[in-house]
Order: structure tokens, then C-alpha cells, then sequence
């Protein structure tokens, strides 16, 4: 390639250079480390270092503590983002039918996703506390009797879904309303003509026309999610029992509290293995029609 | 004039319906915040309590023993820096980007993306390590350098959306007029990326200013942010509840300011441009 054309490229790239070398340095060069971890038996307790191969993943692959975190996530994943996909769907159209919704509105739906999280786990342990929470209280007045919300394990993991369906709740909101203002208007004009009823309305054509949209929605909403750590490590810690240790909380311990950097790494990496093999299928596409 | 009012009435009932959506999802920030102001006996009560004498106890409280005001200032020097230095490094690239023909473009705004991809805990454990090495561990830049990181792509990405919109007449005019691209860049593309610019600040900086795990994890003592002494006040033996809900909230005003007041610049940013708000 030369001419006009190359000169301009290598000019863009000019423009590219320093925060493509400040991403190499601070983000690439420690992944690649972390890499060379996992292929070692690194232990910052202990001076030696040796390579061992693939011994690490191996012994990650066969950790029951990996397996039962990588469920605790699963499980998490699936619930939280299908009740907010669904909560925030719904309200989106309910603010969308609205003749004018006031700004306001808006702007105070967003205030939970913007919210610090350690905050956010906070009000969710004070809230949930078994002595003075107001959420038991209000089982007991419900008649559900004392519910231990943060000793139970199946309550745990419900009380994890429910602080992150709070949370992440509006950021399906506003992006689904945003979608939903977008689409053309004579469309639904025309269907009203032809008396068609709100629900057929809602499968026939709101959908189709927003499936790129809820496809960005999901995606962004899952690559986030798998990265959740404050708000349940203020909330539960993984706790009772490990009930709700989702894989980000167990790198953490491995790697920062045992210092294994070996084993936190290889679990990073295959992680990390996971969100790529999912992006790569969801994001190229979601992207590249944009 | 029966059907009239009946609409009339549905209305109404679903403006209400939608009110008591906003309500209850605003309804944990309340208790919290009247928490912070409640008298230690109505904080513990086991029945909730609605009414009160509201006390500043716990304010006092933070201030005069937990240093609040240090690590106030330790978060503002952060997140402003972090925010500068992003948008310094983002707006080039996400020119770049957008106007000149890189080769393989498409792969680095794929590359950038997976970046923003790495959950920040699997890039914590080896910068614990190469910070110290580097001696930067326990210093307020390596704050700033790894907040930068972890907000670059997404700010790239936004502004590269933003970008893209300004049309290349633009950029066409002002290279008559006898701009080189720098020029182009800093007399026409920047003021028009003012939108852009913004929801990318607002987002930076409350990321940054939210940021729990890096801070946790490579300063300690004073140097440390807020989140991490929110955290710390939860570990302590007996949570100090009125004090650790003040903290929150304080933690939480600067990010409801912002929220609040450019909430309509922010929706674009949800999803790093991909869908226009």
C-alpha cells in the first residue's frame, strides 16, 4: 500500500499510538504475565518458582471449589439477568405508552446503576439483616415467619439476585426505552389501522424490530455480570457455606489472600477463555451492524 | 364524553403505577440515607423506625475517627486525574479510529473491546505483583494509571461513536483551510465532540470514583480512597452501623450530583455508543 492512502493510515496510527502503548503496558504486559503464572507453580509464599506445564489447569479442572463456583455463577447469571431483562422490558414499555413521562423519572432510575457498589451492598445487609432488616420484618408481618435471608443458602444466593436486580434492573430499562423511542412510529400507527391488539403488536413487530438492541443489551448486561465482585463481597462473601462464591470472589481469595498466584491465574485465564468464546459469538455481530 | 374520562382515569392510574416503580426502586437509598441519621436505639430496632429525632452523631463520628476528609480528597485526586488522562488518550485514538484508514480497524475495536472484557480481578493478581516490583505499589499514580486502563476502552469506543457522526465535510473544510490533522482534530473535532466528551467524563470519573478491588488490593493506610474504608468499616468486628451508613452516603452524593444533573448525556454511554440514546 503507498500513496495518500498509506501516509493517512500511518498518520491515524499516529493518533492511535499512545493509548494503544499505555493499554500494552498496563493491561497486555500483566495478562501476559499472568499467563507465564499459570504455566508455574507460583506461590508468593514460597521463593521457588518452576515451570510445571499444565499442571495448574489441570488441578484447577479438577478443584471442586472451581466447579461449584462456576455453578454459584451460572446460576447467578441466569437468574438476575433474565428478571431484569424481563423487569426492564416491561417497564420500558410501560414508560414508552406514557404520553410524557417527565425526565425526572429517568434520571432517578438510574441513580441504583450508577451507585458505588460497595454502597449498594451495604444497603442490601442493612436491609436484609436478621435482627433489624426491614425485609424480614416485613416477611414476618407477611406471615413467611424469621427468615435468616444471609445464613440460609438458597436465601444467600436469592438475596445476591435480588441486590443485583435492583442494580442492573434500570440499565435494561434505559437502554430497551432508548430502542423503543427509535423505531419508526408509522409501524405501529399502521398496525392500530388494521386493529391489531397491543400483545400481537408486542410479539409481531416490537420485538422483531428490537432484536439487535435486546442482542447489545444482553451482551453488554452478561460481559458485565461476570465481572461482579463489590456488592457480594460486601453482602455475603461468598457465604454461608460458599453458596454464593461466584468465580470472581474465588480468584480474589486464591490469588490476594492465599497468594496462589498460579491457581488464581489459571482460573483468570479460563475465565477468561469462557467471556471470549461468548463475545466472539455475541459482540462481532452485535457490533459490526451497528 | 364516558370514554373520554375513562381514558382519562387509565392514565392516570398508569402515571401512578409508573411513580410507584420509581419509588421503590429509589426506596433502599432512602432507608439508607435516613439511616445514616437515625440515633443508634431506632437504627437497631428490630421494628422498623419511620419517625425520629434525626442526630448527627455518626457524622461527627466518621470525621473525627476515620479520617474521612483524607480519603475525600485521595478519591477527588484520583478520579479527576483519571478522568483528564482518559479523555487526553481517547480522543486521538478514537479519531484515529474513526477517520483514517488503519489497516485492520475492525480488529483493534475488537481487540479494545476485549479489554474492557478482562473482569478487573484477573488483571488485579499480576498488577499486585508488577506494581511492587516497579515500585509503585501503595502510591496514588498507580491508581490513576490503572483506572485510566480500565476506562480507556470504553471511552475509546464511545467517543469513536460520537465521532463518527460529525460529518467529514467538517473535517474537510477545515484541512482546506489549511489544517494539518492535529489541527483538524483540535479545532474541529473536539469542539463538536463536546457530548461525547461529557458522557465519557461523567461515566470516567464515577467509575473511577466507585472503584472498589484496585484500591482494596495495591494502596493502603492513608493513600486509600473511599470505597475501600466503606469496606473496611463492614470487616470490623461488630459493624459500627450508623457510621458505615453515613460513609455510604457519603460515598454516594457526588455520584447522585453528577447522575442527576447529566443524566441525559449519559444514556448514549450504557452501551459504549452502540446504541444512540
Amino acid at each position: 500500500m503507498k500513496g495518500p492512502n498509506a501516509r493517512a493510515a500511518r498518520q491515524g496510527l499516529w493518533f492511535f499510538l499512545p493509548a494503544g502503548v499505555f493499554l500494552t503496558v498496563i493491561l497486555v504486559y500483566p495478562m501476559l504475565y499472568s499467563l507465564y503464572a499459570s504455566l508455574t507453580n507460583m506461590r508468593l509464599t514460597s521463593p521457588i518458582t518452576r515451570f510445571v506445564g499444565l499442571d495448574t489447569y489441570w488441578s484447577v479442572l479438577t478443584n471442586s471449589a472451581f466447579g461449584s463456583s462456576l455453578a454459584v455463577t451460572v446460576i447467578f447469571l441466569v437468574a438476575a439477568i433474565s428478571l431484569e431483562f424481563l423487569i426492564g422490558f416491561a417497564l420500558a414499555l410501560s414508560f414508552k405508552s406514557m404520553r410524557n413521562t417527565h425526565p425526572i423519572m429517568r434520571a432517578l432510575l438510574m441513580l441504583p446503576l450508577m451507585a458505588t457498589p460497595v454502597s449498594v451492598g451495604l444497603i442490601w445487609k442493612l436491609m436484609l439483616n436478621s435482627d433489624f432488616g426491614i425485609i424480614p420484618y416485613a416477611g414476618q408481618q407477611l406471615g413467611f415467619g424469621t427468615l435468616l435471608w444471609l445464613a440460609d443458602p438458597i436465601l444467600a444466593m436469592v438475596s445476591i439476585i435480588i441486590m443485583d436486580v435492583w442494580q442492573w434492573t434500570p440499565f435494561m430499562f434505559l437502554i430497551l426505552l432508548a430502542g423503543l423511542e427509535g423505531l419508526p412510529e408509522e409501524v405501529f400507527e399502521a398496525a392500530e389501522v388494521d386493529g391489531s391488539r397491543s400483545f400481537d403488536l408486542l410479539i409481531h413487530i416490537t420485538l422483531p424490530l428490537m432484536s439487535r438492541i435486546i442482542a447489545v443489551a444482553l451482551a453488554f448486561r452478561v460481559m458485565f455480570a461476570i465481572a461482579t465482585f463489590d456488592t457480594v463481597f460486601v453482602l455475603t462473601k461468598g457465604g454461608p457455606a460458599r453458596a454464593t462464591d461466584l468465580i470472581t470472589l474465588l480468584i480474589q481469595r486464591e490469588g490476594l489472600v492465599n497468594l496462589n498466584v498460579a491457581l488464581a491465574s489459571a482460573m483468570s485465564f479460563l475465565v477468561l477463555l469462557m467471556v471470549t468464546a461468548f463475545s466472539a459469538f455475541t459482540f462481532k455481530r452485535v457490533l459490526s451492524n451497528g | 364524553m364516558a370514554e373520554n374520562r375513562r381514558k382519562s382515569w387509565l392514565e392516570a392510574a398508569h402515571l401512578a403505577a409508573n411513580i410507584l416503580i420509581v419509588a421503590l426502586f429509589l426506596f433502599p437509598l432512602a432507608w439508607m440515607i435516613l439511616g445514616a441519621f437515625k440515633a443508634q436505639a431506632d437504627l437497631l430496632s428490630p421494628t422498623p423506625v419511620w419517625f425520629f429525632t434525626p442526630t448527627l452523631d455518626h457524622w461527627y463520628f466518621i470525621f473525627d475517627n476515620w479520617n474521612v476528609e483524607r480519603h475525600l480528597v485521595n478519591s477527588i485526586i484520583v478520579s479527576v486525574a483519571t478522568t483528564v488522562l482518559t479523555l487526553l488518550l481517547a480522543l486521538p485514538a478514537a479519531y484515529g479510529l474513526a477517520r483514517f484508514p488503519i489497516k485492520g480497524k475492525d480488529a483493534i475495536t475488537f481487540e479494545i473491546l476485549s479489554l474492557k472484557m478482562i473482569p478487573p480481578i484477573a488483571a488485579v493478581v499480576p498488577l499486585f505483583i508488577l506494581m511492587r516490583q516497579v515500585g509503585l505499589y501503595n502510591t496514588l499514580t498507580v491508581l490513576i494509571l490503572l483506572n485510566t486502563a480500565f476506562q480507556l476502552p470504553f471511552a475509546i469506543l464511545v467517543l469513536k461513536s460520537f465521532v463518527e457522526e460529525i460529518p467529514r465535510e467538517i473535517d474537510e473544510a477545515a484541512t482546506v483551510d489549511g489544517c494539518r490533522p492535529f489541527g483538524v482534530l483540535w479545532r474541529a473535532i473536539l469542539p463538536l465532540s463536546v457530548p461525547g466528551l461529557i458522557c465519557c467524563a461523567v461515566f470516567v470519573f464515577i467509575f473511577s470514583w466507585n472503584e472498589f478491588m484496585i484500591a482494596n488490593t495495591l494502596v493502603g493506610g492513608d493513600l486509600r480512597p473511599l470505597p475501600p474504608i466503606v469496606g473496611l468499616a463492614l470487616t470490623h468486628r461488630g459493624i459500627l452501623w450508623g457510621p458505615a451508613l453515613a460513609l455510604g452516603v457519603v460515598v454516594l452524593l457526588p455520584v447522585f450530583a453528577l447522575t442527576f444533573s447529566l443524566s441525559r448525556y449519559m444514556a448514549r454511554g450504557l452501551t459504549f455508543g452502540a446504541v444512540k440514546g
